[in-house]
């Protein structure tokens, strides 16, 4: 359920947006909605940029229109785990830029197979790219840098 | 061979004096300058230590200005940077208040000609207290000379020289799988002085223990198989 409502969020961009609305897209009930971005607005994921007080013409209490808006830490997986080799690995890949799975291994102090693992990993997601296909001591190279944070 | 990081000398006193900058006492300046000719390990000692330590590398360019090396210290420490260089330096003195690393900064040839640059940084090391450390190629104490003041803040300056017999022993014991006689390691070092070369002839001699099932490399193996390959 987080995850829909995350995802309506995100379709607004930088654009501001409603409970109501995203109560819409998703189709969740909105008492729901509006516990879950307020849960979200705690963590400073989104943040609440105006609210209005809505009067029924009918019957019943006045409710709240609460109106938000995106950060660029929406989405983003928060790591709650401590450094590992893998952190160490992306730390000296930065540094090193071009590299061998042997200089990270030496560097980094990690078993040739994890650094194996990471760099067949990082090269899926388009990190990092080999300059040759095969053979002894590959040259890899760093080719997308988003920042010193691992990227998950 | 195995894959471990050669402790050399210059890698001993690299890591002596950065244990020395880390724990000194307040009052004593905490800049460093490391140098020596390419190929002898600088950059790579540093990324070792930075990969174990909390440390931040900048890659300086030739092209770079103030405003630009700013950013990147930014971008380094986990934060966006922003428009203004004013505010870009407000991010970088919070970022170091809360959580004080140590700077380096390679490749310093290159900004020895602005001395905005080079202020710049004597100015995050002045106001912010946390170590900034400059790895530069040969001659660049000499190039660093005229900014009097910035020379006086090293208080550790580590040049990186030509390896010796005892490194080549050094990482032959750490990294080689077979055993090499005096005279192989006597050998080897007359051939070679540098690090890459070195290792070349430790896989050699690796390769000719395991053809031979020899448990000691001797200096008679390593000149035979240099003549083979001839």
């Amino acid at each position: 359920m987080k995850k829909e409502i995350i995802a309506a969020c995100k379709t607004f961009g930088t654009q501001i947006y409603t409970i109501s609305q995203i109560a819409g897209i998703t189709g969740i009930a909105r008492p729901k909605v509006r516990y879950i971005l307020r849960n979200l607005e705690t963590k400073k994921v989104i943040i609440r940029f105006a609210e209005k007080t809505q009067h029924s013409s009918k019957k019943g209490r006045p409710w709240k229109e609460i109106t938000y808006r995106n950060t660029k830490n929406l989405g983003i997986v928060e790591r709650h785990t401590a450094e590992n080799g893998w952190d160490v690995m992306w730390k000296a890949v930065r540094i090193l830029r071009r590299f061998t799975r042997s200089d990270l291994a030496a560097i980094c102090g990690q078993a040739i197979t994890n650094v194996i693992a990471f760099t067949k990993r990082y090269c899926k997601s388009g990190h990092i790219r080999p300059n040759k296909k095969d053979g002894r001591e590959v040259l890899w190279i760093l080719i997308k840098d988003p920042g010193p944070k691992r990227p998950i | 061979m195995k894959k471990v990081f050669a402790r050399t000398s210059n890698v001993m006193s690299f890591s002596a004096a950065m244990d020395r900058l880390l724990h000194s006492d307040e009052s004593i300046p905490k800049m460093a300058l490391i140098y020596g000719e390419p190929g002898l390990g600088k950059t790579k000692t540093a990324a070792w230590w930075c990969a174990h330590n909390d440390g931040v590398f900048i890659r300086t360019k030739k092209l770079m200005t103030g405003r630009w090396l700013l950013e990147e210290i930014v971008g380094e420490l986990g934060e966006i940077p922003e428009h203004k260089t004013a505010a870009l330096f407000r991010q970088i003195q919070d970022q170091l208040f809360s959580r004080p690393r140590a700077i380096f900064i390679d490749e310093v040839d290159y900004l020895t000609y602005d001395a905005r640059v080079i202020e710049t940084l004597r100015d995050i090391h002045d106001i912010t207290g946390a170590p900034v450390i400059f790895i530069g190629m040969a001659g660049a104490d000499k190039k660093l000379m005229r900014y009097r003041h910035l020379i006086d803040r090293f208080s550790e300056i580590v040049r990186f020289h030509d390896l010796t017999l005892d490194d080549v022993r050094a990482i032959a014991d750490q990294l080689c799988e077979v055993k090499l006689s005096d005279d192989a390691v006597e050998h080897i070092y007359s051939e070679a002085k540098k690090f890459r070369q070195i290792i070349v002839r430790l896989y050699r001699a690796e390769a000719k223990a395991r053809a031979n099932g020899l448990k000691e490399v001797t200096k008679l193996h390593l000149i035979d198989s240099n003549n083979k390959d001839r």
